[in-house]
């Protein structure tokens, strides 16, 4: 494809929105909030746009790529194909929602310029993740993301923020090392450029790498899985809710977490293949690590009694779900994994922005104080409840979707002890979720609120954070409620799926 | 033409209680209390008027069918019926009621997952309303707000938690079996598929535990009689009379029950797992509700001991494969006539308590009449039910069961004795409001005449009730009991000494 083609510069485009409000944001002075404000969400709709537009033409076949030689046989390549768009319209479409609910969070609050700059970074990296083309070249976006995010995390300032920051610091670039470590050694074996293809790049080589090939998935995994938060990698997750809820909901549902497992699900599908990965035995045990982490993730979850740490381990468990779906051999698994991506982004962005709006409006940031919210605050726990029962996969919800995908994915895989995973993790979910509706709902409300900041008016919160809960709140319903029709994630993993297993 | 309008009509009339949660606000305080009444009349017309059809929804969840038949229509038009009246009476509670707005809304959500999951035909559809009724009613459990009631809510929302977890593990493992591609299976195909399988008996087992939480079986009754004392009393009787028998129904969908009528006996060990249970629940609920003190303990432990006849009849079918057709109309017809009348017992609770002048003796002579339907005294529902119970006895010829049935007529009419009791002590004539005395009047001549005139196959015309045998059968049960009640109070009990007036204890 010759630069002069419109479908070149398309991936530069689609990751350029972002950059350039990033670049904007750092010109503009601190206290133009309303030009700030007009310039990212002026961003993140163009950014929609774009999206929507390579979407038609992925569903057509058409070819989106940037390339770029850097070296003599490593290629810096975007490419727009079914799968990074599955990525790509998620995040773009919770950036635009976590941005307007950031403009409310942090209203009044310092260095807003300096957040929404690093904030935009931190989505252009995502897209770079997204819309790499190969290991290289989301190896770079992979670590960019790691120091965009860093200042979002220490955001606040405090000695807490500062030592989570560490935390976090110690540990994505640890991983980064060692998906380094991984990419280097798999590029030396093979002299392979590591094109992501649809049905894995593995399929000629000699029998005598395989055992290096094995070894190399799991340095592979083990560099994501610190992102994608499997188990013992997980640590720095809950330590890093100490930054503000928008940031908690961005790296939670869209970015680094969904990074982690994003990078695995393309490793398993797009490097090695689900054919070739299945051969060499490797799925086996990752999915035995990814149930582990699902099962531990969710008992973490219910002895925390701080809101956002209880949904920081209830991240750790359901992101797993994703890895479990890469594992299950055959077309359902599949779609139960790819489209949970999808299902859990919504759910756990409506359940962090419900929390950010506890605590941002009535200063509630524990279970206990959770008592008789429902009535102060009765649309935001509409939107919390909506999430939670998603989470615990009760039907017509999204969750739903997933987990039936998942359990049947297992059962045509001959994987029958995964249901009874799901099975574990519905009832932990049930124990730590239902009592905080149980709380809400059915509970009568303190005299006074611990700190209640915005008094109850027309809307029972800021515009700015209630909308956002809405609206994520409605696409769970939606999602899962219209998950037969041909616009519901449903179908875009089963999309994806089937260019998979039949290229 | 009208059938066309009823098809298009159904899901509407299905979902209305949910779409009356628009009108739920607290400007219109005075509207909340017609929803509750109004709600479920949509879905009583059709089911009362339209023919069978059946209705697919292919963008809608996973794809989804709904559809109006023999087996659900009956069930329909009880449980429209229930919960109308209920709501009638529910309305007269919610002036003074602090929590009243959480109450409608969760009412009229639990009523929207109880018509629904009856009309459902496919997996999916049968298991979202399925839940929603589950998830919703524990709102109607721990309303009053009591300790009691934030106990009886906690063993409900475990055990219902537990169930459902059972409940999806047969349909994943069901859907795998008999369906292709991650799609749904319908309802029938699900049983019919369980039929011919290896892991049929598993499934079963699986969906007979899951859906038997719901339905008070023995072992995993345990809600039951802390959810009916502590709910309030409309809630009580939609419980018992609606919402447990969607576990029965439940079962009556999915498990293979002559559907293929050549399973070679692979499902005896359920069959006969389920007879044996049924057993103990007729006979050990009555001998634990026979002790309670309170009047809606024993209502809740009978609703356990009949709902252990029908696990029986529904054993039975699967036993007997042959007569399976015969087998679920005397269910359904058991059903039917168990929800009316135990309704109209749980409504008259609640009249007790302000009986509005009205003396303990007419007050107990208006009740007994649903409680002699349920013993199954001459001319009831309850003997049409038994006679259909019994002649399918007589066929499948297993003479302890026949037996178990006959003295499981002796167990009912001893909690009904028991009931008479507790409500006498729990009798208070003081005002209350009016609706409650008319829904009583209400539900007690539905369940003298309701049950003829719902359509059903097996219901026995007229002449054989008439027969020396039946009216034998109605009578001698409660004749012992009381014999038996008589020589107690005599042998083993001091006289009374009555120092208080004629209305006795006020607890």
């Amino acid at each position: 494809m010759s630069m002069l083609e419109l479908n070149f510069w398309l991936p530069v485009l689609i990751m350029g929105t972002s950059l350039l409000a990033a670049c904007g944001i750092f010109i503009l002075p601190e206290r133009r909030p309303g030009l700030r404000i007009l310039l990212n969400l002026g961003a993140a709709l163009t950014k929609i746009a774009l999206v929507i537009w390579v979407l038609f033409g992925v569903i057509d076949q058409q070819l989106y790529e940037t390339r770029f030689t850097l070296l003599p046989g490593l290629d810096f390549i975007l490419r727009v194909d079914a799968m990074s768009l599955l990525f790509t319209g998620l995040s773009s479409v919770l950036w635009l929602f976590t941005t307007i609910y950031a403009i409310g969070y942090l209203e009044d609050s310092p260095g807003r310029s300096r957040f929404f700059g690093f904030f935009s970074l931190c989505v252009t990296s995502t897209m770079g993740i997204a819309l790499a083309g190969n290991l290289f070249t989301f190896l770079i976006f992979f670590e960019m993301l790691t120091l965009s995010t860093y200042p979002l995390v220490v955001h606040r300032g405090t000695p807490d923020a500062l030592a989570a920051g560490r935390t976090y610091l110690r540990y994505t670039l640890g991983g980064g090392a060692v998906l380094l470590v991984g990419v280097a050694l798999l590029y030396a074996l093979t002299g392979d450029p590591l094109e992501f293809a649809e049905t894995g790049v593995m399929h000629d080589l000699a029998p005598e790498l395989f055992p290096w090939l094995t070894a190399i998935f799991f340095i592979l995994i083990a560099g994501l899985g610190v992102k994608a938060a499997l188990i013992p990698l997980h640590g720095w997750l809950p330590v890093a809710m100490v930054a503000p809820a928008p940031v908690s909901a961005l790296l939670h549902a869209v970015a680094v977490v969904k990074a982690g497992a994003f990078g695995i699900v393309r490793v398993v599908y797009n490097v090695y293949g689900m054919d070739f990965a299945f051969q060499l035995g490797v799925l086996l045990p990752l999915a035995i690590l990814a149930s582990l982490t699902i099962i531990w993730g969710s008992v973490q979850a219910l002895r925390q009694t701080d809101i956002k740490k209880r949904l920081a381990f209830s991240t750790v468990s359901q992101v797993s779900y994703i890895v479990l779906g890469s594992t299950l051999f055959g077309p359902i698994g599949t779609i139960g994994g790819l489209v949970h991506l999808l299902h859990q982004g919504i759910m756990k962005v409506t359940l962090f922005f419900g929390a950010g709006n506890y605590a941002e409006t009535l200063g509630v940031k524990n279970i206990q104080q959770l008592n008789g919210v429902g009535r102060r605050m009765p649309w935001t726990s509409v939107a919390f409840t909506i999430g939670a029962f998603g989470m615990i996969g009760v039907p017509p919800l999204a969750g739903f979707i997933s987990k039936w995908y998942l359990g049947l994915g297992a059962l045509e895989a001959g994987m029958t002890w995964v249901i009874g995973v799901l099975l574990a993790s519905s009832l932990l979910n049930s124990a730590y979720f239902l009592p905080l509706i149980y709380r809400m709902w059915f509970k009568t409300a303190p005299a006074e609120w611990p700190h209640e900041r915005i008094p109850d008016g027309r809307l029972e919160t800021s515009g700015w954070l209630l909308w956002p809960t809405l609206a994520t709140a409605l696409f769970t319903v939606l999602a899962g409620l219209f998950a037969a029709s041909d616009l519901s994630p449903l179908s875009w993993a089963s999309l994806i799926a089937v260019r998979e297993y039949l290229p | 033409m009208m059938h066309e309008l009823f098809t298009q009509a159904w899901l509407p009339a299905l979902l209305f209680p949910a779409l009356l949660l628009l009108l739920c606000a607290r400007r219109w305080p005075g509207l909340q209390g017609w929803l509750l009444v109004v709600a479920a009349i949509p879905a009583l017309l059709i089911a009362v008027f339209a023919g069978e059809f059946q209705l697919e929804l292919n963008g809608v969840l996973l794809g989804i069918e709904l559809g109006l038949h023999e087996r659900n229509r009956a069930l329909l038009i009880m449980t429209t019926l229930l919960w109308t009246l209920a709501g009638w009476m529910a309305r007269s509670s919610l002036p003074g009621d602090p929590h009243r707005l959480r109450y409608v809304r969760l009412w009229l959500l639990t009523l929207t997952g109880n018509l629904t999951l009856l009309a459902a035909l496919d997996v999916a559809t049968f298991y979202t309303f399925f839940a929603l009724m589950t998830f919703a009613g524990y709102g109607l459990v721990v309303h009053q707000g009591t300790a009691a009631a934030r106990y009886a809510g906690r063993i409900y929302i475990i055990l219902a938690v537990v169930g459902e977890a059972f409940l999806l593990a047969g349909f994943l493992l069901g859907a795998a079996l008999v369906g292709s591609g991650g799609e749904v299976p319908a309802l029938t195909t699900l049983s019919a598929g369980l039929a011919g399988e290896q892991q049929g008996l598993l499934i079963a087992s699986l969906l007979f535990i899951g859906l038997g939480v719901k339905a008070g079986v023995a072992g995993l009754h345990w809600w039951l009689p802390l959810a009916h004392p502590v709910a309030p009393t409309p809630a009580s009787a939609v419980l018992s009379g609606a919402m447990i028998k969607a576990g029965l129904f439940g079962w009556l969908m999915v498990l293979p029950l002559g559907e293929n009528p050549h399973t070679g006996g692979a499902f005896d060990p359920l069959g006969v797992a389920m007879v044996l249970l049924g057993v103990i629940a007729a006979f050990a609920a009555a001998m634990l509700g026979v002790f309670q003190r309170k009047a809606k303990e024993v209502l809740a432990y009978s609703s356990i001991s009949q709902m252990g006849l029908m696990t029986v009849l529904t054993g039975l079918a699967l036993l007997y494969p042959m007569y399976w057709e015969a087998f679920v109309a005397a269910i359904l017809l058991y059903a039917v006539h168990h929800g009316l009348a135990k309704g109209a017992l749980f409504f008259g609770v609640g009249w007790a308590h302000h009986s509005r002048g009205w003396s303990r003796f007419s007050v107990l002579a208006v009740l007994a009449l649903p409680a002699l339907a349920l013993i199954g005294a001459p001319l009831t529902s309850g003997s049409a039910a038994k006679t259909t119970m019994k002649e399918l006895l007589y066929q499948v010829d297993i003479s302890q069961l026949t037996l178990a049935m006959t003295w499981a007529a002796v167990a009912t009419a001893a909690l009904m004795v028991r009931y008479g009791w507790a409500l006498a002590r729990e009798f208070n004539p003081t005002p209350g409001p009016v609706a409650t005395l008319q829904t009583v009047l209400a539900a007690v001549v539905l369940t003298l005449t309701g049950v003829w005139l719902v359509p059903l196959a097996a219901t026995p015309g007229w002449l054989t009730l008439w027969s020396p045998g039946t009216l034998w059968d109605g009578v001698w049960p409660l004749g012992l009991v009381l014999l038996v009640v008589i020589i107690i109070r005599r042998r083993f009990m001091a006289p009374k000494v009555h120092t208080h007036g004629r209305y006795g204890d006020q607890n």
